[in-house]
């Protein structure tokens, strides 16, 4: 298989370089852009000037804001740069689709896969290339927040929303070098909203013809010194039963609600002029009715997660080669299962986890290319399940690990970073994690990428201590990624390119098939995917991507596919200016068919569904404007987790104000 | 009191490699590397410091023959001294080759701007006095500015023979 992906590599590097070489022209038309680019820069600083003719002299820094990334390297870097499958949504495409509920927005890219629990505010699942839902670190403004209270530490993506998100970062392939345990096959980084975010005030409303209504409101004030960002966001739908119909007579269901609040501040301030704090928080509490989807469509339970989290930075940075960051972060975790009145009905449970977090790195600039980065970070987190049933007591762990990286860059030709991390964890002893990434950028605007990197994932609290099932002698899971891939410009207007990425278990905790205990058992678990993808520029903001994944993730002993992931996935997105104050967004979805379960059932196989969303906005005035969206405009019945509807066709209106 | 204890040695360890490596910067200090790590933080360590005299770029000989080769200016002052054409120059390339720090909030949230120093040279006195005139962007341009404006070399104030003041602009651009 790898061999075959290696030729195939191959033949796309040797055809798109020959297309490149007969785009030569095209080319130098992007390189006299880019000087007119670097000729506006200079107008804008002619423009800064007095009129007087004065010495003058300037401290220049190589930043490019709309083209940075952070997650890939722990530091700012030029996305163009970054060697490992990186995935962007920006803020001004989140804000395009009119969606800001992580599971939908992330659903849009093909070599992402979710499966939730019917609506919106259901248990919701991210299959990170494919990967189990527990192996992607997930993580605000860099600070993990993986939901202490899941037993197999996986995050419930219904708690996450993007309104008053800058971007978020997707990078595919193992980071726990730099990022620590969990991320075994990648990580999610919400990157919040700055200085960059306009002052002033923004407030969206909308309501639908189901009687769904979202509402938002965001608050930004920026000073020479600071700046203050605060957004509040409540959905609320009643509008169907997440239960699947067909297995029910109408009159069996009810209409589920699902309530969501959603908090997320952050604020700046420069101490002194090399000193810059940064503290960020975010809420979000999840009331949802509990459905056991094909099983029972309960009518009085409810399901109530409630996730707080605080993090704070300190950043000492003299000049632009060496920064000094401290920071910590407290999370808290609740989920309680129970019937309206507090009693425990045929679901319950009461989880309660806490989380303490702090780290110091160093980054140094050693040279024109090279910068080291090295830190320590420590970590413990607690346990404990509140209802009476309880099968243990409060519980912590901690652990603390050590890890550098080395990094070299020379703008446009290439990219070289190789670290390592050694983490200790309480119980489950030590681990060493390794990374290497390397992107060689040719004249002909061709990027080839490749990496290859271990992780791990700490046993949970639960997987340890469990008096039924857990086991205090699992040790981490561990994994090993690869990735490849080949990027090219194509003139100024076409983006073309593919990766490949390939993961597998070299020990993965599991459930003893009998007695139900944790157990290790090795690595079963292999995954292959291959993503092409497209886009083509109309100008800076339009544009039309498409994009393709085949998967074939398999256990190992049985050959069986892992559950919930469709073989193949096409995702494509279109905004295009109708006018100069209407606007079209339209994104379409296929997913094959997949299994819901281990053993490939055929009874509970999934079928395949196609997925159309569109938003027609109208900028009245740049204060206010109004959008009409549609979501499931062919009004499929599909499941992502079997018995669980989905909604059908649903007409939104929606206005937004600013001042 | 595991987690209290944990904490303390993770601290101190992160403290100790923090040192560790600021030696290695001022180890390193001799390396010509004319990047901005030596050229400003080193530069100013140093000069905090008072252990390392101040990088020597001025240069009397060449000062003194700048100020001759200016007619109509020669005219106007006595031959051995030093006119504000040359001074002008010679700070110039004071904030050429060592600019301020962009200020770690700026940088970070790509603000732009500059900041007009005035620099008065009164006869008699080796240092000068140093005002922001004008700003644009953030008030931490002034800071900065400042800041690097204290510890350019003014030992050829000395010199003057009468009091000169002159413009000096740092522009704050990212590019």
């Amino acid at each position: 298989m790898i061999k075959k992906f290696t030729v195939l590599l191959a033949i796309i590097f040797i055809v798109t370089n020959v297309i490149a070489q007969e785009n030569v022209s095209d080319s130098v038309d992007t390189e006299s852009s880019d000087s007119s680019v670097e000729q506006n820069e200079t107008n804008k600083s002619d423009a800064l000037s007095s009129p007087e003719k004065e010495n003058s002299s300037s401290t220049s820094q190589d930043v490019e804001s709309s083209d940075i990334v952070v997650t890939a390297s722990k530091m700012e870097t030029d996305i163009k740069s970054v060697a490992v499958p990186i995935s962007v949504f920006s803020n001004e495409r989140i804000n395009n689709s009119g969606v800001a509920t992580s599971s939908e927005v992330l659903a849009g890219d093909s070599s992402l896969y979710v499966a939730k629990n019917g609506g919106i505010g259901g248990l919701s699942s991210l299959f990170l290339g494919g990967a189990p839902s527990n192996a992607a670190s997930v993580m605000i403004d860099g600070f993990r927040i993986n939901d202490i209270t899941q037993p197999s530490g996986g995050f419930n993506y219904s708690l996450l929303n993007f309104f008053g998100v800058k971007q978020v970062e997707v990078v595919k392939g193992a980071q726990s070098t730099l990022y620590g345990t969990d991320a075994l096959s990648g990580v999610i980084n919400v990157v919040t909203n700055d200085y960059s975010e306009e002052d002033g005030v923004k407030i969206i409303g909308e309501y639908s013809n189901e009687k769904t209504h979202d509402e938002r409101v965001a608050v930004s004030e920026k000073g020479e010194r600071g700046y203050l960002n605060l957004n509040f966001s409540h959905y609320y739908s009643n509008a169907y039963s997440k239960a699947d119909s067909q297995k029910y007579s109408g009159d069996e269901l009810e209409n589920d609600s699902d309530r969501i609040y959603n908090f997320l501040g952050k604020g700046g301030f420069a101490l002194t002029d090399t000193i810059l704090t940064e503290a960020v928080c975010y809420y979000s509490k999840n009331d949802i009715e509990v459905d056991e989807g094909a099983y029972q469509d309960y009518s009085d339970q409810k399901n109530i997660s409630e996730m707080s989290f605080a993090g704070a930075k300190i950043i000492f940075e003299p000049t632009e080669k060496f920064s000094l960051n401290t920071k910590v972060s407290y999370t808290v975790v609740s989920r309680i299962i129970d019937n309206d009145d507090g009693s425990y009905g045929a679901y319950y449970g009461e989880f309660y986890g806490t989380k303490k977090f702090v780290e110091s790195n160093m980054s140094l600039g050693l040279g024109k290319f090279n910068k080291i980065l090295i830190g320590a970070d420590f970590s413990s987190e607690d346990f404990e399940s509140g209802d009476s049933y309880s099968k243990f007591n409060k519980k912590d762990v901690y652990s603390y690990s050590a890890f550098g990286s080395n990094n070299l860059e020379i703008k446009d030709v290439l990219y070289f970073q190789l670290g390592g991390r050694y983490y200790k964890n309480e119980l489950s002893g030590s681990t060493f994690t390794y990374q290497a990434a390397l992107s060689l950028q040719f004249p002909s605007n061709t990027v080839l990428k490749g990496s290859v990197s271990t992780g791990y994932k700490a046993p949970t609290i639960y997987q340890l201590y469990d008096k039924t099932y857990g086991n205090e002698k699992l040790d981490s899971e561990k994994t090993f990624t690869a990735t490849a891939g080949i990027e090219q410009a194509i003139g100024k207007k076409f983006q073309l390119g593919n990766e490949y990425f390939y993961m597998k278990y070299d020990d993965m905790i599991v459930s003893n098939s009998s007695t139900y205990v944790f157990e290790m058992a090795g690595g079963n678990v292999k995954i292959h995917q291959v993503t092409f993808y497209g886009k083509y520029l109309y100008n800076k903001k339009e544009y039309l991507s498409v994009k393709y994944s085949y998967l074939n993730a398999e256990y190992k002993d049985t050959e069986k596919k892992l559950e919930r992931r469709p073989k193949h996935k096409v995702g494509t997105e279109l905004f295009k200016k109708l006018t100069g104050s209407t606007s079209l967004y339209v994104t379409y979805i296929y997913n094959s068919k997949r299994y819901d379960d281990k053993d490939n059932t055929d009874s509970k196989k999934l079928c395949s569904y196609h997925l159309v969303n569109l938003k027609g906005q109208y900028e009245y005035s740049e204060m206010i404007s109004g959008y009409v969206r549609v979501e499931n405009l062919l009004n499929e019945k599909y499941q992502e987790v079997y018995g669980y509807a989905v909604p059908g066709t649903e007409l939104f209106g929606g206005v937004e104000v600013k001042f | 009191m595991q987690f209290k204890l944990i904490f303390t040695i993770s601290f101190l360890l992160s403290v100790l490699t923090h040192l560790i490596v600021l030696g290695s910067i001022v180890l390193f200090s001799n390396w010509e590397d004319k990047d901005i790590l030596t050229q400003n933080m080193i530069f100013r360590m140093t000069v905090a410091s008072e252990k390392i005299a101040k990088p020597k770029i001025y240069d009397e000989d060449k000062l003194m023959s700048s100020s001759k080769s200016n007619g109509s200016n020669s005219n106007q002052e006595p031959n051995n001294s030093i006119d504000s054409t040359a001074v002008k120059k010679y700070i110039s390339e004071f904030a050429k080759n060592y600019p301020p720090a962009y200020p770690v909030f700026c940088r970070r949230n790509s603000i732009e701007g500059y900041v007009l120093l005035k620099i008065t040279f009164v006869v008699g006195s080796s240092n000068p006095i140093i005002v922001a005139e004008k700003y644009s962007g953030s008030k931490l341009f002034i800071n900065a500015a400042l800041k690097a404006a204290e510890q350019w070399d003014y030992s050829f104030a000395g010199n003057l023979s009468r009091n000169i003041s002159i413009s000096q602009k740092i522009i704050f651009s990212l590019n």
